[in-house]
Formats: structure tokens, C-alpha cells, sequence
């Protein structure tokens, strides 16, 4: 039996209808029984890279073997021993926890067997839930438990851990370290740096080729080196005066408290999705939303820019009640929505005039706003583009521009790096620091505990209510831990223990 | 066998617990039936019709009082010939009929008379309708009058006999054929949407990397919706013949076999637009076009096919509708002859293994190959 489960010469791989060159001239091996980490910029060819391993795509030319066998012709033996859960994973979310894990047991030949599984990820008292109605969390973890079942020889995970929550990821990997034995080979794909620097291997991939193989220890020792020297390997990232906050012409009267939520409650029948949520934010500061998938997190944003009503208290923006005079509170708020919500099959061009009117620019004056958004931005070269053919990076801009357009002195950004590459992260991080400093107040939710620093003050949400609220620094000190990752999950245990 | 299992336990799982599949199969068919039986009347049986009488003769009289016991038209009569052309502007009446003031005066002297008949043009069926009726009344009442002596008899008396649906009750034959239209929805917008939704919600991406092959993903989708579609004509049939009193005549036997070939064909459309198209939006109205515009218009159900331009009498021949319609027609009616019969059943299950096959090939076992 060979030491490597994948390997890898002289691969391509061009995608007929962008005629995008996805994989070019990749050389790679996987070692056997190892948990290796697969990194690198968005389109990059992570996605792609995994598909062909499993034979879900074909290349143009070259050699690929997995475990030996040819993706190719042994197709369906390979099925056997792989297990693969992709970025997006197939679950009908129709059916119940259980029904999906039943039917996935049966398409796998193996026992329907999930009790272990389902009690280590929590999930056993909704065993009868439809998969539709789990968060993001706990629908991951289901996903991976319907790659994991069966203990297949080698199992590739596109990006599981997107858009969760640090408890949850720390209990994915929970469950992938518990589950594997010691020849199980595990391909891991993930945007976080921190996840990354944990794994055994990292292979770091960048335009179709692999940049770098090793002992993610070996490159850096710690996770915000090592996140440094990834940047480097992709290309660098060189931080500059953000353009944007250059021409960003702040409104006048803006008041000291710009956002404030007042006793906030939003019930669902019975259930209280935010229960007594107060916070008065100044402004030009960064403040931060966190907690657990399904918290209440997006709940008190939707409210407090109006975009749901509270059944109890209400949010000022600006000094404008969001109650009383929803539009005219709205108006004076940039809002980037946590889903890419943007025309996808309008041109770049087409989407900034639209949210121009949208906000009420006219004539010359929403010109004039699109091009200074076309040129901060460097929109040119994609002025023609459909929205929803950008890549990744130029996708988040754009909603960034939308939201920026009307010069607002407040703005909401929900999840805005999720999924996105560390470089678009850093520049976008960059963009925002640099408006705090102009004077807009931004409210921001993420998963990303790096992102959590930047913040000048923190809410921490669990189960609807408001735990602590403080500066990354004192919650650091009140949860008695060095990293933003433990100060989290150790507010949430101690909350859970109350 | 376990996986075709399997998969088609989820199919059924997935039926039950999507109310929308259920109201297509069961709820529809009554909206259909009860529209079919009483909102859709293709022969105008009541129309308004204005007369103004010019001549003073006591015979155009009678003329008049006839057009008022006839069951098909009821009769409106005017004095200002401005009012009646204004009534028919507002639709407030269908048509107009003027005797003129030389009528009875030129019948007498074994002249040739006239009588204006004016109708609605945009409304065709019901111009010819109208001028039906009013020549059938115009010639009773003249066989009777006393001018029947001066015009010349027809030498010819049609005597109409009506075979198979003898009070010409178009209810008996437009209800049944309604079954292509029930069956049409449930084979093709609803097949449609089942293997996009796999691909639109990426569980097709999990699916293909698991035991399974397209063979028992063709099987696992056909099986589960053959069975609700034959669970849906039973019903569909069961309320015709006791609930609507609709005759049926034939053999049951031909009417389920023949059924089951004609669904047979229609999943293979649905499946076809659904693994082609990949997207549930687009598949939804790809079936309007392909499946329920078909099974309405070129299926012989409202428009004769013998009328259509030569192009569409050739189309036809493509689609499962028309030996549909047409079987179901006689079936109902009649019973139909063993030979047409053969025919019929025979095309359908060619067309249908034409698509199964089509299906099987379009299902692939990898993302775009």
C-alpha cells in the first residue's frame, strides 16, 4: 500500500463555459492517516481540486490516483471508500434528522447505526427534527456525520466549518478526531488560519497550483504568523490608505449615541429569540456582535435596522425611533445583508445605479456617488460583469459599495467575511477601521474570532440574551483566557452552568 | 436493490411531507372536474338576442313570439333601433335581429325576404351558434306559416342521429379527457421539479458520492410518482363515474394500462426537463410549455386536431396527449376498438421508452461532464 491516499501529477483542469483555468499544472501527494489542511484564496481551486480527488469532476489531462484506484474508471469502488461532504451538504431538509442518516446509511450499505454519533454531536433530543429547522451548527454537524458513517478510508470535507460558530467547529473536529482511526486519511478545506494551524499537513493552493506542503508548525509557530505567512504565500497583501474612507464624506448633526436598542424582545410563540437586549453604541466605534449559530444575533440586527418588529422596545438610529419612523430611521443606515443579496444577473454598473435610487439619490448627485464607488473600488475592469460572475472578493465590494453608497453614518454588516479569503479579509478589515476612524459607527457579527479583535467593544449573545459586553480586552480578562476563542467559549460554559 | 429501495422510501418520505405534491395529485383534479362540469360549456346554449320587428304583419308576430320559446336564445325586443346597437356595444346582448318592414309583403308575393342578423365577430364560436339557432327558427316558422305554400319545399330533410353520446352532452366527453390534463400535471410539473431540486439544494452532490448509480436514481424517481399518479386517476376516475354520473362503457382494464402507458411517457418528459435544466424555476416552466400547454391545445381535448394547421396535426403525433385524449374519448363513450387500442398503447410506450432512455443517459454519475 502506497503512503499517499491521493497523488497527483501534471494536473489540469479548464471549465468549458467561463474557460477559467481552475487546476494548472498541479503536483501533489497526500500522505496516508493524517488530518490535512487545504488552504488558499477564494477560486483558487480548493472546490475543484477535491472534486476531482473523488471523481466528481474529470480533468483535461494528467494523472490522478485516490487510494490507489483511478477516479476515472473505478468510479463506483472508490464511492465505497471515500467520504465526501461538499460545501454545500445534500441534506433534504425536509426529512428528519433521523430519516436523513437512515437514508444515507442505506445508499452506504452500512448498519443504520447513529446513536453514538448523534448523542457526541448533541443532536439526539431533535432526532426528529426536520433538517430544514436545525441552525447552521448543527446542520453541519449532521452533514458530517453522513460522511463520517460507514468509516470510509479517506474523507474530504469542503469547508464544514463555514459560517459556524467556534464552540461548534471545536466539536466538528471533536468529532472527526473521535471517529477516524489511525489509517483514515482526512482532506480539510477551511478558510480559518486557526483551524488550518492545527492540522497535521498543509497544503496551500493558489491559482491552480500548490504553493506549499508541510507542517503548518514548521511555518510559523503560531496562528497569527502563520497567518502572515499564508498571506505571503498567495501573493501578499500590502495594507494602503483605504480609498474608500478617503471618500467618504461623513453627514453633519451626527449625535454621541448613534445606535441605541432599548429593551429589545422578539417572541416567537412561546420562544424568545431576543429577550431584553440593551446597548447604547457611540459614535465612529466598532461594535461587535457574537455568539453561537442561532443565538439571536441576526434577530437584534434585522430589529435594529428595522428590517423586523420587535414585539417589545425599540432601537434608535441616529436618534430616529426605528418603531415610529422605520423609513426615515432606515435612511440614514448602510446595510450589507449576510447573503450576497445583490442583483446577481445585473452588471456591476446596473446594481450601484439601482441601490443609488434605492437610496434615494438623484440626477447628478447618484452619478456621482456611482462613480466615486466605481473608482475607489476599481470596479472598471468589471463595470460590464454580471453581478453574480464576480469572483468572491469583488462580490463582497460591491455589496460594500451598495451599502456605502448614500454616505450613511451608521452601518450594519451581517456575517460580511463569511466565506471570504484572508486577503479579502485584511482589505476589507481595512476599509472598515479606517470609516470607524472617519466617524461611522459600525455594527458587525462574525464568526471569525481574529475579526472579534478589531472590534472596539464586544456584545456576546447566547440563547437571546446579552452575556457580556466589553472591550475584547476586559472580556479577555473576566473569562481568564489569552485568546478571543477561549474568552468565548468559556462565557458561553460559564453562562450554560448559571 | 436496497439503494433502489431506499431512495424510493425517501421519494415517498419526501411526498408526504410536501403538501404541494398532495394538492397537485388529489386537490387539483377536483378544481379541474368541478370547472370541466360546470364552468366550461362549450356549446352556448343561452343567448340574449335583440329583435326589433319593422313589419306590422300579424305572421312576423308569431315570428317574434317564437324567438321567445326557443330554449337556446331568450329574446329582448326593441323599438329603438339606437337602444339595441347601443345594448350590443355594452354586450348586453349578443346579437341583433331586424326584420325589415318588406318582410311579410315580399313572402307574399313569392319574393325572396331577408332578415339582418347581426352578432359579434370576435366571438366566432358563438356567431355561428347564433346564426344556428336562428335559421333553424326562422325555417320552423316558416313551414308553418301561411306562406309555406309560396316558397319551394327542400327537396332533402336532414334527420340528425347522434351515436355513443346521444344528448350531444359535451360534459361526458370534455370530463374524462380531463384526466390527460390531471395526469399531465402530476407526470411532468411535478417530475420536473424533483431531480432540480437534487442539484439546486446540492444533495445531488452528496448523492453521487455515495453507493449509488444513476440507474437506481432513474428507478428511485419514476417509481414513487408512477404510484401517486395512479393513486391520483384512480380517484380522478372513481369521482366521474359516481360522483358526476359520467357512462363509462369501456373495460377498466384498458383504461388503467393505457393510463399507466401515457404517465409513463409524461415522467419521462418531467424527468428529462428536470435532469437538463438543474434548476427548479426553469424546470417548472419548461413543463408549462412542454407538458401542460400540449396536453390542453394539442391534444384534440378543446381544439380538433383535424382543424389544426398541417405543422401542429405532425406535432401532435410527437406528444403522449393525443392518443391520450383520444382513447379516453372512446373509452368512456364506447369502448375502444382492440386495433386502435393496440395503437395507441403502442406509441405511448415507445414514446415512453424513448424518454426513459433519454432520462437514463442524461443522468450523469459526475458534476457537468
Amino acid at each position: 500500500m502506497s503512503r499517499y491516499c491521493v497523488e497527483i501529477s501534471a494536473l489540469y483542469k479548464t471549465f468549458k463555459e467561463t474557460n477559467v483555468l481552475a487546476i494548472d499544472n498541479l503536483n501533489l501527494n497526500i500522505p496516508r492517516g493524517q488530518i490535512v489542511g487545504l488552504i488558499g484564496a477564494d477560486a483558487a481551486g480548493k472546490t475543484t481540486l477535491l472534486r476531482l480527488i473523488s471523481g466528481l469532476l474529470l480533468p483535461d489531462s494528467g494523472e490522478i490516483r485516490t487510494l490507489g484506484l483511478s477516479p476515472d474508471r473505478d468510479k463506483d469502488l472508490l464511492n465505497t471508500k471515500i467520504g465526501y461532504m461538499p460545501q454545500k451538504f445534500g441534506l433534504y431538509e425536509d426529512l428528519s434528522i433521523i430519516d436523513n442518516l437512515n437514508f444515507y446509511a442505506d445508499l452506504k450499505d452500512i448498519p443504520r447505526d447513529f446513536d453514538k454519533m448523534l448523542a457526541f454531536a448533541d443532536l439526539k433530543r431533535f432526532e426528529t427534527r426536520p433538517a430544514g429547522k436545525l441552525s447552521g451548527g448543527m446542520k453541519q454537524k449532521l452533514g458530517l456525520i453522513c460522511a463520517l458513517a460507514g468509516n470510509p478510508e479517506l474523507i474530504l470535507l469542503d469547508e464544514p466549518s463555514v459560517g459556524v460558530d467556534p464552540i461548534s467547529r471545536r466539536e466538528l473536529l471533536k468529532m472527526v478526531r473521535e471517529t477516524i482511526t489511525d489509517n483514515t486519511s482526512v482532506v480539510w478545506s477551511t478558510a480559518y488560519m486557526d483551524e488550518a494551524h492545527g492540522f497535521d499537513t498543509v497544503i496551500v493552493i493558489d491559482k491552480g497550483r500548490v504553493v506549499y506542503q508541510g507542517n503548518p508548525y514548521e511555518l510559523a509557530p503560531n496562528t497569527q504568523e502563520f497567518e502572515e505567512k499564508v498571506i505571503e504565500l498567495m501573493g501578499g497583501y500590502k495594507q494602503e490608505e483605504s480609498p474608500v474612507a478617503k471618500n467618504y464624506a461623513a453627514p453633519e448633526n451626527i449625535p454621541d449615541y448613534t445606535v441605541e436598542a432599548l429593551d429589545l424582545v422578539k417572541k416567537y410563540g412561546d420562544f424568545y429569540a431576543v429577550k431584553n437586549n440593551t446597548f447604547h453604541i457611540k459614535k465612529g466605534e466598532i461594535f461587535g456582535l457574537l455568539g453561537p449559530n442561532g443565538a439571536g444575533k441576526s434577530t437584534s440586527f434585522k430589529m435594529m435596522c428595522g428590517l423586523a418588529k420587535p414585539t417589545a422596545g425599540t432601537a434608535r438610529i441616529m436618534g430616529t425611533d426605528i418603531v415610529e419612523h422605520p423609513s426615515r430611521a432606515r435612511a440614514r443606515l448602510g446595510y450589507m445583508a449576510q447573503k450576497f443579496s445583490l442583483y446577481q444577473n445585473l452588471s456591476v454598473r446596473q446594481n450601484l445605479d439601482f441601490f443609488a435610487g434605492a437610496y434615494g439619490l438623484r440626477g447628478n448627485e447618484a452619478r456621482e456617488a456611482a462613480a466615486r464607488m466605481v473608482r475607489v473600488f476599481n470596479f472598471e475592469k468589471y463595470l460590464d460583469v454580471n453581478s453574480g460572475d464576480l469572483p468572491l472578493g469583488y462580490k463582497q465590494r460591491l455589496s460594500l459599495a451598495c451599502a456605502l453608497m448614500h454616505n450613511p453614518a451608521v452601518l450594519f454588516l451581517d456575517e460580511p467575511t463569511s466565506g471570504v479569503d484572508v486577503i479579502t479579509r485584511r482589505e476589507f478589515w481595512n476599509h472598515i477601521t479606517a470609516l470607524a476612524k472617519k466617524g461611522v459607527t459600525i455594527l458587525v457579527t462574525t464568526h471569525f474570532m481574529d475579526e472579534a479583535e478589531f472590534c472596539d467593544r464586544i456584545s456576546l449573545f447566547y440563547k437571546g440574551e446579552t452575556i457580556a459586553t466589553g472591550t475584547p480586552a476586559e472580556l479577555k480578562k473576566k473569562a481568564g483566557a489569552a485568546t478571543m476563542e477561549d474568552t468565548f467559549i468559556n462565557l458561553i460554559l460559564s453562562s450554560e452552568e448559571k | 436493490m436496497k439503494i433502489v429501495l431506499a431512495f424510493i422510501k425517501k421519494e415517498f418520505l419526501q411526498i408526504a411531507k410536501d403538501p404541494s405534491s398532495l394538492i397537485i395529485a388529489f386537490i387539483l383534479p377536483l378544481v379541474l372536474l368541478y370547472i370541466y362540469t360546470f364552468g366550461i360549456n362549450l356549446d352556448d346554449v343561452n343567448i340574449r338576442l335583440g329583435i326589433k320587428n319593422d313589419d306590422a304583419a300579424p305572421e312576423t308576430a308569431l315570428l317574434v313570439e317564437s324567438f321567445g320559446q326557443n330554449k337556446y336564445i331568450s329574446s329582448v325586443v326593441y323599438d329603438d333601433k339606437d337602444a339595441m346597437y347601443q345594448d350590443i356595444v355594452r354586450s348586453r346582448i349578443k346579437g341583433a335581429l331586424i326584420i325589415p318592414n318588406d318582410f311579410s309583403q315580399k313572402l307574399a308575393s313569392g319574393q325572396t325576404a331577408a332578415v339582418l342578423l347581426i352578432t359579434d365577430g370576435a366571438e366566432i364560436n358563438q356567431v355561428s351558434y347564433t346564426q344556428n339557432y336562428v335559421t333553424a327558427i326562422v325555417s320552423k316558422w316558416l313551414a308553418n306559416s301561411r306562406y309555406k305554400e309560396s316558397v319551394v319545399p327542400a327537396g332533402v330533410a336532414v334527420q340528425q342521429q347522434y351515436r355513443y353520446n346521444q344528448e350531444v352532452n359535451g360534459v361526458w366527453t370534455l370530463v374524462p379527457s380531463s384526466l390527460a390534463v390531471t395526469m399531465t400535471l402530476i407526470g411532468i410539473l411535478l417530475t420536473a421539479l424533483v431531480v432540480a431540486r437534487e442539484w439546486e439544494r446540492g444533495t445531488m452532490e452528496a448523492l453521487l458520492s455515495t453507493h449509488i448509480k444513476p440507474i437506481h436514481i432513474v428507478i428511485g424517481k419514476y417509481v414513487p410518482y408512477f404510484a401517486l399518479g395512479m393513486a391520483s386517476l384512480a380517484f380522478n376516475v372513481l369521482i366521474m363515474i359516481f360522483v358526476l354520473d359520467i357512462p363509462f362503457r369501456g373495460s377498466y382494464t384498458a383504461l388503467f394500462g393505457v393510463s399507466a402507458l401515457f404517465l409513463f411517457s409524461c415522467l419521462g418528459i418531467g424527468l428529462i426537463i428536470s435532469s437538463a435544466l438543474k434548476n427548479q424555476l426553469l424546470a417548472s416552466m419548461a413543463s408549462l410549455v412542454a407538458g401542460f400547454l400540449p396536453a390542453l391545445m394539442l391534444s384534440g381535448l378543446i381544439f380538433p386536431i383535424k382543424s389544426m394547421p398541417l405543422f401542429f396535426q405532425y406535432l401532435t403525433l410527437l406528444l403522449p396527449p393525443r392518443y391520450y385524449v383520444s382513447f379516453i374519448k372512446s373509452e368512456f363513450l364506447s369502448g375502444t376498438p382492440a386495433a386502435v387500442l393496440l395503437s395507441d398503447a403502442l406509441y405511448l410506450l415507445v414514446l415512453g421508452m424513448l424518454f426513459a432512455t433519454l432520462v437514463y443517459r442524461k443522468t450523469s454519475r459526475r458534476l457537468n461532464a
